[in-house]
């Protein structure tokens, strides 16, 4: 959890240079990140996939999405699936 | 006209600098405190820059280089912080300037904020500098090329998706279908069931004629006509053709009657029906409400055919038009209008950029750090590819739309608009009405969706959904979702936040509830119809060909 808690973490300041001083934690919601909206979801779903490889739906990425319930999907999509997106 | 200026960027800022002249005072106050916080910014940098010298002993030059870029950047972004935020709310609260007058200078005053971003130069940007490092400069080579293709193509607009990667039919906009209907403005495809037995009363979509219509074809997970043909309705959708000089003087009745209207008479009569669904997206959607009410101003005898209507994020009263009302104004129509006058048509990339500049955080500057600095290429995104994938728009057409709704919300105000021989009113609509609008829209802010409530005649259930104007309505139900939406009945006189703070919150997508409230409407059911017969033969299989026009 932590290592791809930190690569996202990276993802995220690679993406949204002007996140600033904002600090990243895994209860950090997507909504904080300045200016994100759905397009930026875009940009952040598809540094995601490239990063880790895998598919991200991009109704996942939600501004109510926490950094930590990212990192918990990247690790365990099925599981997420499974609990309709919780 | 300043030919100079022909956004009225530079004269709408200078009008609101220029408003502080009558409260000197309070901007000389403002001054002092931006120089106590830079002031305060700077001996909070100087020390963290001490601190850090002690860090950087045993590391390799790398990791200190990059180090020091990422310092720099960090208080670069704080002094572009500082600075902008001055400069936004001397803007924002200039005293004495008219509300447009004041959305226009906030609106440029984001624009250059985020132009003049620290990011957006390399050695501001540490991911810019890091892959440069991790790739010993293959990076800049390759955002160096990227620029060359941009800036040979000619439209000085930056490749926001792999184009390569998606061909139309083929891996984008592939449900089954027949084109049934040709005309010199459109096409209208119907598609193929996939149940036993559909819903009687078949959906008409009337698509947006900026862009193309298969923004609700997309990839097979995210296609809405495949969604509902799924469901078992029948889905008749139009696509039209991307217009040329030869169409210069085809008109916003055009598109009302031998479009919209054309396209319900052809899905009844293939479906043996006197009834459809009819469903609008932005200025599709517009064109709807105006046909609504010229067929509701049809003289009394002739059944009306369109059972319910269906809104997407659309405009009806344009007094609050959101961000876009930055580029209306008498002046900028009149540089539209001549930029129209040699070809009969408004170029896509003047809408192309006028869009971006609507997104430009996500659809200018991330591209451009992503393409140019970092060396990325540009991701495969279906729903990005229909942004890139513009249409022009035809002369006459063009302008009555920006004169008569934008400048004169003519639709709206009742005051006397003639389409097609006939009075619009929309109050005389009484059918059912479905209207969905969302929450970060830029083009269709949602309270002004929602006011389309408030305008017709007949009873309405507004669904507010979370997200923009395409990801909010491209909104497939799935397991991950974590969108939202909120849905009422609503006769639309209350305050918009009002009505939102009175409905509950629910997960996912409203797909299915608009679904369950078409079914509501007509539950029967019949065998499917045959693809196109009678007077309406197959011509051709979906996506067709109008879509592929350049």
């Amino acid at each position: 959890m932590n290592e791809t808690f930190k690569k996202i973490k990276q993802g995220i300041q690679n993406v949204f240079p002007d996140m600033g001083n904002v600090e990243i934690t895994p209860e950090t919601r997507l909504g904080e990140i300045p200016d994100f909206d759905s397009m930026a979801a875009v940009n952040l779903q598809t540094c995601l996939e490239e990063m880790f490889r895998l598919s991200i739906p991009l109704d996942l990425l939600n501004e109510e999405m926490t950094v930590g319930e990212l990192a918990a999907y990247i690790e365990q999509p099925e599981k997420m699936r499974a609990a309709g997106g919780k | 006209m300043d030919i100079l200026d022909p956004l009225g960027i530079s004269s709408s800022l200078r009008r609101a600098f220029l408003s502080w002249l009558q409260d000197d005072a309070e901007f000389y106050r403002r001054l002092l405190g931006l120089y106590l916080d830079l002031q305060h910014a700077l001996m909070e940098e100087v020390l963290r820059f001490l601190s850090g010298c002690k860090e950087e002993s045993g590391k390799d030059l790398n990791e200190v280089l990059l180090g020091i870029v990422r310092n720099n950047a960090q208080s670069c972004r704080r002094y572009h912080v500082i600075l902008t935020d001055w400069f936004r709310s001397l803007v924002a609260e200039a005293p004495g300037l008219e509300r447009r007058e004041r959305e226009r200078a906030v609106f440029w005053m984001n624009q250059f904020a985020r132009a003049f971003s620290p990011a957006n130069l390399f050695w501001m940007n540490p991911a810019a500098v890091q892959k440069f490092m991790d790739s010993a400069g293959e990076s800049i080579r390759k955002g160096f090329e990227s620029w060359l293709e941009d800036s040979a193509r000619g439209d000085y607009m930056l490749k926001i998706t792999d184009g390569s990667a998606f061909r139309i039919g083929v891996n984008i906009a592939t449900t089954p279908g027949h084109v049934v209907f040709r005309n010199d403005l459109m096409e209208i495809i119907q598609y193929c069931p996939s149940t036993p037995e559909v819903y009687s009363v078949p959906i008409v979509f009337i698509q947006p004629w900026i862009n193309k219509f298969f923004i609700f074809d997309l990839s097979e997970k995210e296609s809405f006509v495949r969604y509902l043909r799924d469901k078992g309705f029948t889905v008749f959708i139009t696509s039209w053709k991307n217009p040329a000089t030869e169409l210069r003087h085809t008109t916003f009745d055009d598109y009302m009657l031998q479009g919209a209207l054309k396209a319900v008479e052809v899905a009844m009569e293939i479906c043996g029906t006197d009834k459809v669904h009819a469903a609008g997206y932005c200025i599709g959607g517009t064109a709807l409400a105006a046909l609504m009410a010229w067929m509701n101003a049809e003289p009394q005898g002739k059944s009306m055919p369109v059972l319910d209507w269906t809104l997407f994020s659309t405009l009806v009263d344009f007094s609050e038009p959101g961000e876009i009302g930055a580029f209306i104004n008498e002046e900028t129509i009149r540089i539209v209008e001549a930029l129209m006058e040699r070809d009969g048509y408004l170029d896509k990339n003047y809408i192309g950029m006028v869009f971006r500049l609507l997104g430009s955080e996500s659809l200018i500057w991330r591209t451009y750090i992503h393409n140019y600095l970092c060396g990325g290429t540009p991701p495969k995104s279906p729903m990005l590819y229909w942004n890139s994938d513009g249409t022009r728009l035809p002369q006459s057409m063009c302008s009555f739309y920006l004169r008569e709704f934008y400048m004169k919300n003519s639709l709206a105000a009742g005051n006397g608009l003639i389409l097609g021989g006939r009075p619009i009113k929309l109050e005389s609509i009484r059918q059912s009405l479905y209207a969905v609008g969302t929450r970060q829209d830029h083009i269709c802010p949602w309270k002004g969706t929602f006011r389309t409530c408030s305008k017709t005649g007949g009873p309405a259930r507004y669904v507010l959904s979370s997200e923009g104007h395409i990801t909010g309505i491209v909104n497939p139900p799935s397991g991950t979702s974590r969108r939202k939406f909120w849905a009422g009945d609503t006769d639309g006189n209350c305050d918009p936040e009002e009505w939102l703070s009175a409905q509950q919150e629910r997960g996912g997508s409203w797909w299915d509830d608009w679904a369950e409230w078409l079914i509501e409407k007509d539950s029967s059911l019949s065998k499917p119809p045959e693809a196109g017969g009678g007077t309406y033969p197959v011509l051709g299989n979906a996506p067709g060909v109008y879509v592929m026009e350049q």
